[in-house]
């Protein structure tokens, strides 16, 4: 692995997740020792005073030192990496903090009753007569409109902010905590892992092999692109976005300028896409919420916008505690993500030996070959830390089901970070989201392509996939076996 | 490295959006028509070889 890898967000994702991981799992083995106990659990509120609890009942510690702590770890994580990183943490502070306080702050005032309480009983306990009945994850879309304002009708500062606000980072370790959750709920539910992952597979040979070569033909054929825009747009559009369209880039050897504009397109529209397509499911699947689930994982570029756009369609169906519905979103866009190693290795091979004029060249004459090793140094690495916590807890779980409540308690620490991370993943998605993008001059070609792509096809076929694997699977399943 | 381009092509974002505008001519070749008639086909049987099992199941 070479340092560029060791010091990219991907690692970071894994090394944050794990480590939250981690610190919690000593619970599993002793039930009343939450090491994250003290970490700020926000609940729905009408009076400030209801809104913050700690993760653990008994921890004794204070709710204003409990999101102090919250803040003050995430706050030194991210310090952490500069330093490493060789950045200044000093001068990086008030970008952080601000942030942390904007992203936190919606995810907080989302949990406002007016928005998120859904139950009649603590409606009246809130002295509420309605509510917008959002759930807590009101907040998310909060924050995406608090960073599409702030980037886009204030791009100085906007940009300023994103020099901390990586997407990348903070949706990647939601991630991989997000394996813990859909351990713990798939444990006491027999099979319905192996069936989810089935399910998941089909995901893979939509996006690479069908929706990859479609777009790429129609790139090629109608709009006449050449080869070396072709590919990176097909990867962009139809596997999972930024990712996706720079390892193409780089398999192929395209120019560095090619996929970051195909890039800062995907970006646009998979923020569009989160924006619109989830009431659309909602309206047009009312009663199969897992096919809604699934074709978010499908259809929705980007691991970012795909993740939050499966969170907004669990809040709008609100299907109740235990729900599969964001774990399965996660896991179809996790397990196309895992490929995107297996198919760059593909690409360049094919380029190696089809287009040996576009071989890359190094400065003393020879030509650079393609390495068995590309095929691990693309695999996003932020998946081995979702695969460890996911299959090492479901197998905790398994092989000792007295562990089962432990691992819920693990569960109920780590959410306690998973859910800001996804606060501040929004916010990063708005702050990058430049909508003047779409009116460059220069790029309504690379526009109608992806407009005629995700309209044409891949949002359709999406669907029909999502509705063939997931029509009739239950959010929740009954409980086997305790 | 891309040897193919042009002096005028740079790397700069609005030289390469020009160039897309009015892209060189370039006929899929043989290899291309191979990997995406290969990539469809290849989908379309893992899917329905899915599609089977999961019915069944």
């Amino acid at each position: 692995m070479n340092k560029s890898n060791l010091l990219s967000d991907d690692f970071f994702a894994l090394a944050l997740g794990v480590f939250i991981v981690l610190v919690a799992v000593p619970t599993t083995v002793s039930p009343g020792v939450q090491l994250w106990g003290w970490a700020s659990s926000i609940q729905e509120w009408v009076s400030p005073t209801q809104a913050i609890k700690t993760v653990d009942a008994k921890s004794g510690v204070s709710t204003g030192a409990s999101l102090l702590g919250t803040l003050g770890f995430l706050l030194g994580a991210l310090a952490l990496i500069d330093v490493i990183r060789g950045h200044s943490a000093v001068k990086n502070l008030p970008r952080h903090v601000t942030v942390l306080l904007l992203g936190y702050g919606c995810f907080l005032l989302g949990h406002h009753g007016i928005l998120a309480t859904t139950d009649a009983k603590k409606l009246k306990t809130f002295g509420l007569s309605w509510s917008m009945g959002l759930t807590g994850e009101a907040g998310y879309l909060l924050a995406l409109l608090a960073g599409l304002l702030l980037g886009n009708l204030l791009p100085g500062f906007g940009r300023w902010l994103r020099k901390s606000a990586s997407t990348e980072l903070f949706i990647k370790t939601a991630i991989v905590l997000v394996g813990v959750s859909l351990a713990s709920k798939t444990l006491g539910q027999a099979g319905r892992a192996g069936e989810l992952i089935a399910r998941g597979l089909a995901a893979i040979a939509e996006a690479y092999l069908l929706y990859w070569a479609m777009v790429y033909l129609l790139a090629r054929l109608v709009f006449k692109f050449p080869r070396e825009w072709a590919a990176p747009l097909a990867s962009g559009i139809s596997i999972c976005g930024v990712s996706a369209a720079m390892a193409t880039g780089s398999a192929i050897r395209a120019r560095p300028g090619v996929p970051v504009i195909v890039s800062s397109l995907v970006v646009v529209f998979s923020t569009i896409e989160l924006l619109a397509l989830p009431w659309f499911a909602k309206w047009l699947l009312p009663d199969d919420p897992m096919v809604a689930a699934a074709w978010m994982g499908l259809a929705v570029k980007t691991d970012g916008a795909a993740t939050a756009a499966g969170a907004v369609t669990e809040a709008l169906y609100q299907p109740g505690a235990g729900s599969l519905m964001l774990a399965a979103t996660t896991l179809i866009k996790v397990f196309i993500d895992l490929f995107i190693g297996v198919w760059c290795f593909v690409l360049a091979l094919v380029w190696q030996f089809a287009f040996p004029q576009e071989r890359t060249i190094r400065p003393d004459g020879t030509v650079e070959k393609v390495r068995w090793t590309e095929l691990f140094s693309r695999m996003p690495l932020f998946l081995v830390g979702f695969f460890l916590a996911f299959g090492g807890l479901l197998a905790l779980g398994l092989s000792n089901p007295e562990m089962a409540d432990g691992i819920k308690k693990v569960e109920g620490q780590t959410e306690a970070f998973r859910k800001p991370l996804f606060a501040l993943a929004f916010l990063a998605i708005g702050l990058a989201t430049d909508f003047r993008k779409l009116w460059s001059p220069g790029l309504g070609k690379l526009v109608l392509v992806y407009l005629v792509a995700l309209f044409g096809f891949i949002l359709w076929i999406a669907l029909a996939i999502s509705w063939l694997f997931f029509h009739g699977v239950p959010a929740v399943a009954p409980a086997v076996g305790g | 490295m891309h040897p193919s381009p042009s002096p005028a092509q740079t790397d700069s974002t609005e030289d390469l959006l020009a160039e897309l505008n009015h892209p060189p001519a370039e006929p899929m070749t043989r290899a291309e028509w191979l990997l995406v008639g290969i990539s469809i086909a290849l989908g379309l049987v893992l899917l329905a070889s899915l599609a089977w099992w999961v019915q069944r199941g």
